[in-house]
Formats: structure tokens, C-alpha cells, sequence
């Protein structure tokens, strides 16, 4: 240090360049970060992160699968191999299992990876007929309007900004898919749009909007924006989840036409 | 690609792997955070923010460089917008509705001496600016040029900010130490 500091100032300094964390303390945080890092970055909700046994997570198969679609967004395929327990419990979480309510998830990360713990609700879907939607698709596009081009260029300026009050936004949402309530999931939604237009969670809403929209039972707004999704987002690690919300919606279709 | 969000890649070289990046880093983000202010459970909202950005942005991360300038650079930002939003919380009555239980555990991240408890009293009385160049050139001993680029400020700024900063520090430190002898 080239300046003159006396020894009370450098007694400090040093206690400050030389501090360690808490070994625990650290170990504690890391483990909550990095299980609400798989909410904001998988979709999960935080009803079923809530279950998850956060004081065992490191060495569990989710934070695995997370940390491994992390370091190899490169390799696509592999993400999705790797992320198979956790995009099966994404798309559990928001098309079938909050419907049909499957609270008490598994208590442990290592059932949580094996699909079959959870029969028929990913692969063979039976959910409950979705209640119609007394939303007009005026209103819903109104409600997932794009954003306007005065508001887009505030956005980015502000894109930085007020994360917290982005990831609330879209919280807010998740819990009304996760209450089987989507209605009111859209009000949160638009006001994300309204407010980041270009925000930093803009993918994590767009995935949201498609699974509200189904789950709402609209399905031409519904496949319309995941069409628009996979256009902007071609790599993102949502697609499945999307996909899967639309597909889902059409199986049900299916399956309540044939009936007589 | 339609995202205004994508960031033209300048890599020279392969960045790390996120996995990675979060194992070794992450005691220095919440270290760093902690000593910008940032206290309590906050430290769990602002550190999952800093690595929500990081994770984005870390393909356009160039290898060649110093990887702690580049994320001090997030740490900053979002520790300083979090603060702004913090404010603009309690001054409107626009609420967002969250309730979380006070642990103090975020708190205690760090291993507390005496005279550690003092540094960040000492710390506390430096404005928000002058406290980041401070720490990241005199704490975390990063060469100005890099702490200049990190917080995007002019060198003559951040060489003022530091005068500032050191002299705001030594003044708080004897009085703290004053104190603590007499107490």
C-alpha cells in the first residue's frame, strides 16, 4: 500500500483482506442460493423446491443435473439428458401434479430423479379436465401484449435494474400455477411485461405465459406463444417444459373428443 | 436471433464453466456483497441475483482476462440496484408481498473478531461509490485500471473516490479504536 496509513486504519484493513466466512454459514447459504438458482433458471416452483430437502441438496441428483445443465449449455443433448429428473419435475409441477395434487413430494432429491415415483403424470398424463377459462382472448392478448417501443427502450436501459422486484413478478405467478389457480398468475405476468419488457427473467416469463395459457385451456394462445418462444429462445432450457404444457394440452383434447 | 438480450460474444478464449465458477467464486461474491453493505438476508436475494446475471452472461466472458474485475463488476451493480430498490420499497407504499423468516445466519457469514466487527463500522461510514472502489482496491487489492473498467468510471473518479474513501476509513478507524481502548 503506498499511502500512509496508521496503525489503526491498516489494524482494520487487514482484518478485513484477512476475514474468512463461516465455514457452515457459507455452506448454508450457497445451498439456498443454488436451490432458488434452479427455480429462476429451471422454472421449478417454489412449491416443490419448498419440498425439497434444501440441507441435503449438494449432493443430490437435482443440484447434479442443475450444475451439469449449467457447465454444458454447449452440448444440448447431454443438458437434457442430464436434466431429465429436473424438467420431468418442472413439467410435473406445472401442467399435472399441482392439479392433481400431489403436495408431499418425495423427501428425498434421490426419488425425486426417478420418473416413475410419479406414475402417469409425464408420460402418460390422466389429469382432471381443466375448467374453462372465463377470460376472453382479447383480454389475454391484451394481458401478453407486446411491449411497446417506448417501453422497450426504457426497459433496456433499466434492464439491469430491479431484479428482485422481476424474480417477485414471476414468483407471484408460479405460485398461482402452483395453486391451480393460473387466473391470477397473469396479472403478475403482465405487469413483468409492462415493467422489463426486456428483462433479464424475459425468457422465464415467456416459458411461464405459455403454461399459464394452457393451463388456462387456451390453446391457439398457448401454442401461438410457444411458437414465438421457440423462435427468440431456440436454445433455452425451457423448451421442454413448453413443449411439454402444449403437448399435454393437446393430449387432453384428444382425449375428451373421443369420448362420446 | 430476435433477443435484444444476446450479447455479442468477444471470447478469446473458453470460460469457465459455470458449476465451476459457482463452487470457487461464491464465498468471494458473498464476502464481497457483505463488505458493499449488503447484510442479512439480503445476502441470499443479491448473491442468487449476482449469479442469475453471471450465469448469462459468462459466454461473453473472455478467459484471457482476470475473472474477480468481471465479477466484481456484477457485485456491484446488482448490490447497488438492490439497494436502490430496497429504498424505493420503503418509500412508496408499493408493496411486493414477501415475508421471510429472520435468520441471522446470513449475517454471520463471516468468521467475526473484534477488530473484523470494527472494519465493518468502519466500512458503514463510507458512501456507497467510494466504499466500492475502496473495497475493490484496497480489500480486494484489485490495480485500479481494473477497478476502473469493473465499475465503469473515469481513473480520476475512482482515484478521488478512493482519497475520499481512505480518508473517511482512517478517521472512523481511530475513532472506533479510541472507543474500544476506553471502553
Amino acid at each position: 500500500m503506498s499511502h500512509p496509513a496508521s496503525p489503526a486504519s491498516a489494524a482494520l484493513i487487514a482484518a478485513l483482506r484477512h476475514a474468512h466466512n463461516d465455514t457452515a454459514a457459507e455452506c448454508n447459504l450457497k445451498q439456498r442460493v443454488q436451490s432458488r438458482l434452479s427455480v429462476s433458471l429451471l422454472g421449478l416452483t417454489p412449491t416443490l423446491s419448498a419440498a425439497l430437502p434444501a440441507t441435503h441438496v449438494p449432493a443430490g441428483a437435482l443440484s447434479k443435473a442443475w450444475f451439469a445443465a449449467k457447465g454444458l449449455v454447449a452440448t444440448k443433448s447431454v443438458v437434457l439428458a442430464w436434466l431429465a429428473p429436473v424438467v420431468a419435475v418442472g413439467v410435473l409441477t406445472g401442467v399435472a401434479v399441482d392439479r392433481v395434487h400431489v403436495r408431499s413430494v418425495a423427501p428425498h432429491t434421490s426419488a425425486m430423479a426417478r420418473n416413475d415415483t410419479y406414475p402417469s403424470a409425464s408420460v402418460n398424463p390422466q389429469p382432471e379436465p381443466v375448467s374453462a377459462p372465463a377470460i376472453a382472448p382479447e383480454s389475454l392478448e391484451d394481458i401478453f401484449e407486446k411491449p411497446s417501443a417506448a417501453t422497450v427502450s426504457a426497459g433496456t436501459m433499466d434492464s439491469t435494474n430491479s431484479l428482485a422486484a422481476e424474480r417477485r413478478l414471476l414468483d407471484e405467478a408460479r405460485q398461482s400455477l402452483a395453486r391451480s389457480e393460473p387466473q391470477s398468475g397473469l396479472a403478475p405476468l403482465n405487469r413483468h411485461a409492462k415493467r422489463f419488457p426486456t428483462g433479464v427473467l424475459t425468457e422465464e416469463r415467456e416459458a411461464l405465459a405459455v403454461r399459464l395459457l394452457a393451463a388456462l385451456g387456451n390453446q391457439p394462445a398457448a401454442a401461438a406463444r410457444a411458437e414465438s418462444f421457440h423462435r427468440r429462445f431456440p436454445d433455452s432450457l425451457f423448451t421442454p417444459v413448453v413443449n411439454n404444457a402444449v403437448a399435454t394440452f393437446s393430449k387432453q383434447n384428444a382425449q375428451s373428443e373421443s369420448k362420446p | 436471433m430476435q433477443s435484444s438480450e444476446a450479447i455479442a460474444p468477444t471470447v478469446t478464449a473458453e470460460p469457465p464453466e459455470f458449476r465451476d465458477l459457482f463452487e470457487t467464486e461464491f464465498g468471494y461474491v458473498a464476502r464481497t456483497l457483505r463488505y458493499l453493505g449488503v447484510r442479512g438476508n439480503d445476502i441470499e436475494d443479491v448473491t442468487h441475483d449476482v449469479f442469475l446475471h453471471v450465469f448469462r452472461h459468462l459466454a461473453a466472458f473472455d478467459a484471457s482476462r482476470p475473472l474477480r474485475p468481471w465479477l466484481f463488476g456484477f457485485v456491484y451493480r446488482i448490490a447497488r440496484d438492490f439497494r436502490a430498490l430496497a429504498r424505493h420499497q420503503r418509500e412508496s407504499s408499493w408493496e411486493l408481498t414477501e415475508s421471510r423468516d429472520l435468520s441471522p445466519a446470513a449475517d454471520e457469514l463471516l468468521v467475526r473478531t473484534e477488530a473484523l466487527t470494527l472494519a465493518l463500522q468502519a466500512l458503514d461510514s463510507l458512501d456507497s461509490d467510494e466504499r466500492a472502489v475502496f473495497v475493490a482496491h484496497e480489500l480486494e487489492e484489485l490495480p485500479m485500471p481494473e477497478v476502473v473498467e469493473a465499475l465503469g468510471i473515469a481513473l480520476n473518479t475512482a482515484y478521488s473516490r478512493l482519497r475520499r474513501a481512505r480518508a473517511k476509513f482512517e478517521s472512523a478507524a481511530q475513532r472506533l479504536m479510541a472507543k474500544e481502548k476506553y471502553r
